[in-house]
């Protein structure tokens, strides 16, 4: 058990014991912030809505993204294999050097989801025609603010020396 | 729907590319760089800043289109595009951009999971159960200034 959750799955493309952990880190996050949220926000207003802010995606951004750095062995404890510990749930491939993949994602399936399923049955496949194209302009305009603040690293400027 | 409905409808469209343009940018430009200066409470603090007005932007005051009876769009969504195409820009031309699929679907079948079991848990938690009068009585609202505007909180 414990060889088979420690080795590199080719097949997966990644660790076994990293799909149990993303799997879980996902699941976590995305019940959460469904089932608290909404309470949040119809109990204390949009000072809700920072609390959620503060206390759920804070509290689970450390359990699924934190990394080795400043605060958690910031010199990235080294795995005897070589490469370093993975600290966060949500698994980076390629340690971190390749896109990231966000807890976001997670949870905006989840919400769509729940509300999907508080749909009227024969309502349903109208409601998921109707938010195809919101969900593609929404991830569209992430994808143009990430890919533009991905630009500031070729400037070319040589800034403080970084 | 005349012509009006039509731009009403680009507008809106418009107007949730733009949230989710502001929100990816603000959570990749300014999250990594807070985690290294600051460690776990800079994550924190990005948190509250960066989610906190954000979601005040997209979802309580409605940039990101999500009228009462439609499927939420949350900004999650954005924010998950912005962090694949952050890397893919920044690591270019090795982005390894493949690797991420393991782990994205891994998410997404974890994110699927925790709304369906939040659908069904939400029908038998008692919190979930009352009614919105017992609600707002044991809510701390701000008497009439409390108006929750229905984009921001879904039943």
């Amino acid at each position: 058990m414990v060889a088979w959750l420690s080795t590199y799955n080719a097949a997966l493309g990644m660790p076994p014991v990293s799909v149990i952990t993303t799997i879980f880190g996902a699941f976590c996050a995305s019940f959460a912030l469904i089932v608290c949220w909404p309470k949040l926000v119809q109990n204390f207003g949009a000072i809700g809505g920072f609390m959620a802010a503060a206390f759920l995606v804070g509290t689970f951004w450390l359990l699924n993204h934190k990394l080795p750095g400043f605060g958690i062995a910031p010199e990235g404890i080294p795995h005897p294999d070589g490469g370093s510990k993975q600290f966060g749930l949500i698994y980076q491939a390629y340690r971190g050097a390749c896109p990231w993949v966000d807890m976001g994602i997670a949870i905006a399936s989840g919400f769509w989801l729940d509300s999907l399923l508080g749909t009227k049955k024969g309502e349903r496949a109208a409601a998921v025609k109707e938010s195809v194209p919101r969900a593609l302009f929404a991830l569209a305009g992430g994808i143009f603010g990430g890919a533009v603040t991905g630009l500031v690293g070729w400037t070319g400027a040589n800034l403080f020396g970084y | 729907m005349g012509k009006k409905g039509w731009e009403t409808r680009r507008s809106r469209h418009v107007s949730t590319f733009i949230g989710g343009a502001i929100v990816g940018s603000l959570a990749f430009g300014i999250w990594p760089e807070m985690w290294k200066s600051y460690g776990i409470l800079g994550g924190f603090f990005t948190a509250v800043v960066v989610i906190g007005i954000m979601w005040y932007m997209n979802h309580w005051l409605g940039v990101i289109e999500n009228r009462p009876g439609t499927l939420w769009i949350d900004q999650g969504l954005p924010i998950a595009g912005a962090g694949v195409a952050w890397g893919v820009v920044r690591f270019y031309p090795n982005s390894h951009w493949e690797q991420i699929f393991p782990t994205l679907i891994c998410c997404v079948i974890g994110g699927l999971l925790g709304g369906w079991a939040a659908h069904h848990v939400k029908k038998i938690a008692p919190g979930w159960w009352q009614s919105d009068q017992d609600q707002e009585a044991a809510s701390w609202s701000l008497g009439s200034l409390h108006t929750t505007p229905r984009s921001a909180c879904r039943r």
